[in-house]
């Protein structure tokens, strides 16, 4: 710069004062050395994770939890749940009979209610409504709860279904 | 050479790093290309997408009409993080078809598919079938109720043809009508004989690029 005017970024030239040096730790190379190996690093783990999530044994092929109820919490009219193999499961007594339901709405899987009141399963998702025995009554299904088998065994309920598992 | 150099050959050790190295950069591509000459790249990336997401589902899958529905609702909803791999295989199966597409359109438009490249273009033409040969196959594999008629109907197409159209259809799918047998023979082709097909062709296409290099504009 022969006139005297201050080069700003240029390498040579211009009087020290104004000359910007990179410290030495905070470089342009440095710095996409960071972006470029940090984003790899993050695609890497986005692309990883689920793989080895994936060969991670389920909840449900592992020590099997068996839902069982003393007769004695089951009250007339209402529902008492618990979880079996995974799924949850729902289990009314209506004067002496007992019936047990897996949960999952036939719509699209959520979890339905026991709603004593109206003796109907109700979906808070869509609003879909069963029956009693699980059959559909309104809303946008037209297949039933999956009614789930067990045994009385001295005066406990044992679910005995293994959905077609082992 | 000299003489003494061909008759010995040196003896070296086999290095792979070097066979790697050529396929790396500094790879010399023309300026020209621009973001439409991805398109290629991408579908081998969803390939291999899909190859590690069907190998994945393969664990838990049964190509048995009683259970395969069973099977993929059990990867969809008790596997970890079973929804995703699941889902992306089927996403990425449209994908790469859109993909494969956007990559010929490219070649198309470009007139690149002409001489030393027709090759380039009949080996992109069987990768194509190939993939929506995958997808075919695939789609019935969850045997929900749209797979069975989805098969039902793509396997109709080669009735269309005179003398042998029947007998084609009844072969594809192992009877008068799509049934556990065809489940079986698709669930075969999914996940064996096509990728293999189509890793082969693939491989052919890219030694053709390497020979020819990326064509530049006239
Ligand atoms: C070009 C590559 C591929 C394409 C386009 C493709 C396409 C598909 C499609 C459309 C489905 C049905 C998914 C659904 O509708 O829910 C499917 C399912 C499946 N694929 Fe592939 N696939 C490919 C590669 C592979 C490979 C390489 C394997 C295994 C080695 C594989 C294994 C499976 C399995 C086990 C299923 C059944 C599970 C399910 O339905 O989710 N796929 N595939
Ligand atoms: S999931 Fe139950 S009504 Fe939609």
């Amino acid at each position: 710069m022969a006139n005297g005017e201050p080069d700003l970024a240029g390498p040579s030239g211009g009087s020290d004062a104004y000359r910007y040096e990179s410290p030495p730790d905070c470089t342009r190379r440095r710095f996409w050395k960071l972006a470029i190996g940090g984003t790899a690093a993050v695609s890497a783990g986005a692309v990883g994770y689920p793989v080895v999530a994936f060969l991670r044994l389920p909840k449900s092929l592992g020590p099997v939890e068996l839902m069982e109820v003393p007769l004695e919490a089951l009250e007339e009219g209402a529902g008492v749940w618990g979880e079996h193999r995974g799924r949850q499961i729902v289990v009314i007594k209506l004067g002496d009979e007992l019936r047990a339901f897996d949960g999952v709405c036939a719509h699209l899987g959520c979890i339905v209610r026991w709603d004593s009141a109206s003796r109907m399963f109700k979906c808070p998702c869509h609003d879909a409504k069963y029956d009693d025995l699980g059959n559909p009554v309104s809303g946008p299904i037209n297949a039933p709860l999956r009614r789930v088998e067990f045994v009385v065994e001295e005066g406990v309920l044992k679910i005995r279904d293994s959905f077609g598992q082992r | 050479m000299t003489d003494s150099e061909s008759k010995q050959p040196p003896k070296r050790p086999l290095r792979l790093l070097p066979l790697v190295k050529v396929h790396l950069p500094p790879l010399v591509v023309p300026r020209s290309l621009g973001w439409a000459g991805c398109f290629g790249g991408l579908a081998l990336v969803q390939f291999t997408i899909q190859i590690y997401t069907g190998i994945l589902l393969l664990i838990y899958y049964k190509a048995d009409p009683m259970r395969a529905w069973d099977s993929v609702t059990f990867i969809k909803s008790n596997v970890p993080m079973g929804w995703l791999i699941q889902r992306v295989h089927t996403v990425s199966a449209k994908m790469m078809i859109a993909l494969v597409l956007m990559h010929m359109a490219r070649v198309a438009y470009y007139r690149i598919y002409r001489h030393p490249r027709e090759w380039h273009w009949i080996s992109g033409v069987i990768l194509l079938s190939l993939t929506t040969f995958m997808g075919f196959t695939g789609y019935l594999l969850p045997w929900t109720n749209l797979s069975y008629w989805a098969a039902s109907v793509g396997t109709e197409i080669p009735t269309a043809v005179p003398v042998v159209g029947d007998g084609i259809a009844t072969w594809l799918r192992r009877g008068p009508n799509v049934s556990g047998e065809t489940l079986g023979f698709f669930f075969a082709m999914h996940v064996a004989v096509i990728p293999a097909l189509i890793a082969g062709v693939m491989g052919m296409h890219f030694i053709m690029i390497r020979r020819t290099g990326i064509s530049k504009p006239l």
